[in-house]
């Protein structure tokens, strides 16, 4: 229902205005939101607010390597090399510990091993059979 | 006269090649010498190989410049050099090759009680060639025209794939050869740890295990030698040794594992 029009020149209220009752507004009505520093309020929308986590995240890590970053820099010290020390103790032999087994059986798997170590290269000449052509 | 009869008659004669001159001092050798060692005539075959084979690749390298500058001017003279220079080529040739085969027929020797049958066969094949070859040698040289010449070469690559045939089948041979006298070790040893004392008697069914792996060495060996039974081409030679050689590596390869299979279960077994 729209509201009389009252005349602003006019001194007489127009009679029609005391009657409108004003509406009662509606708790779903949406009212522009006013900027209040004091309250601030977290979005609602989902989407923002993971923004708003991971912009956190970063922040927070940023301030993190730079606190670390100032923190190594302050323990760097010049390395003094040293000298590769020497080992002055006799090396330990790496062969494998010898078999045990009878004499006699070692003697044939020697014979073996030298037999299945031995390959046999003789291959023929090269040759060009086209000569005289 | 009678002094100089007995000076002649006890006086030994100085030798150019006196291996004791009279300056040195005369001792009594206190070493016993040591039994002459067995020659190897395999080693000594192959370097006088060697080195007809490297006489045969100068006079090839002769040749082939003989052979350029003949194509190059076409003259009777570079001809008549084209000509001499294959000859000396083809008799080098021979020659290495004569070489190569009594080298290959020694080395047959090594391991020929295994299997006396094909192993003689492949050395009498192999004779058959180096007598072809020397008689080559008196044949190459008493060529004189281009005609003969080319003939007798036409002659020689058909005969080729028959010589190279011979040779690759006795190196497979004596390469099988030497794996079957390897496997008949593997087994004689198998045997005696069977039947020794100071060997647990659980070994045994051990040891019988392994004769799947003989088995398996025995089929690669047969493969081997069936690669060069095949039938050759009449113009170009189909090299099988490729093929026969990985299966004589695959022998070798189960004779090894075999080898160290019976050396674990000697150490197992085995009570000192």
């Amino acid at each position: 229902m729209d509201n009389p029009y009252q005349n602003p020149d006019l001194e007489v209220r127009n009679p029609f205005a005391d009657s409108v009752v004003p509406e009662p507004q509606s708790p779903n009505t949406p009212t522009a939101a006013k900027p209040n520093n004091k309250n601030f309020s977290i979005p609602k929308d989902p989407k923002i607010k993971i923004l708003i986590i991971l912009v956190v995240i970063i922040a927070v890590l940023s301030v993190l390597s730079f606190i670390i970053t100032i923190f190594r820099k302050s323990q760097l010290k010049p390395v003094i090399v040293e000298p590769t020390p020497i080992i002055e103790t006799t090396p330990v032999p790496t062969e494998t510990p010898a078999l045990t087994m009878p004499a006699e059986i070692n003697a044939k798997f020697e014979k073996i091993d030298q037999n299945t170590r031995t390959n046999i290269q003789f291959d023929p000449p090269q040759i060009d059979p086209d000569i005289g052509l | 006269m009678w002094f100089f009869v007995l000076f002649l008659l006890f006086t030994t004669p100085a030798l150019a090649q006196d291996i004791t001159p009279s300056s040195a001092p005369q001792e009594t050798p206190t070493t016993i010498p040591s039994p002459t060692p067995a020659p190897n005539f395999f080693e000594q075959y192959k370097k006088d190989y060697l080195f007809q084979y490297d006489i045969y690749q100068q006079s090839y390298l002769k040749y082939v410049d003989k052979k350029r500058v003949w194509t190059r001017y076409g003259t009777i003279t570079t001809q008549k050099e084209k000509f001499d220079a294959s000859i000396e080529a083809i008799t080098a040739r021979n020659k290495a090759f004569k070489a190569y085969l009594l080298a290959l027929r020694t080395m047959l020797d090594d391991y020929e009680s295994v299997n006396p049958t094909n192993t003689e066969k492949y050395q009498i094949e192999i004779s058959k060639w180096e007598s072809w070859f020397e008689e080559q040698l008196s044949v190459v040289p008493s060529i004189n025209n281009e005609k003969d010449l080319i003939r007798w070469v036409d002659d020689f690559k058909e005969k080729y794939i028959v010589i190279q045939q011979t040779i690759y089948s006795s190196l497979v041979q004596h390469e099988v050869n030497l794996r079957q006298l390897t496997l008949e070790n593997i087994q004689s040893l198998g045997m005696d740890i069977k039947t020794n004392p100071q060997i647990q008697t659980e070994s045994q069914q051990w040891v019988s295990t392994l004769a799947i792996k003989s088995d398996l060495v025995t089929t690669s060996l047969n493969n081997a030698i069936a690669f060069g039974q095949r039938s050759q081409s009449q113009n170009k030679f189909n090299n099988f040794y490729p093929s026969s050689k990985l299966e004589l590596n695959q022998a070798n390869n189960y004779l090894i594992e075999i080898s160290a299979d019976l050396k674990l279960i000697v150490n197992k077994f085995f009570k000192p």
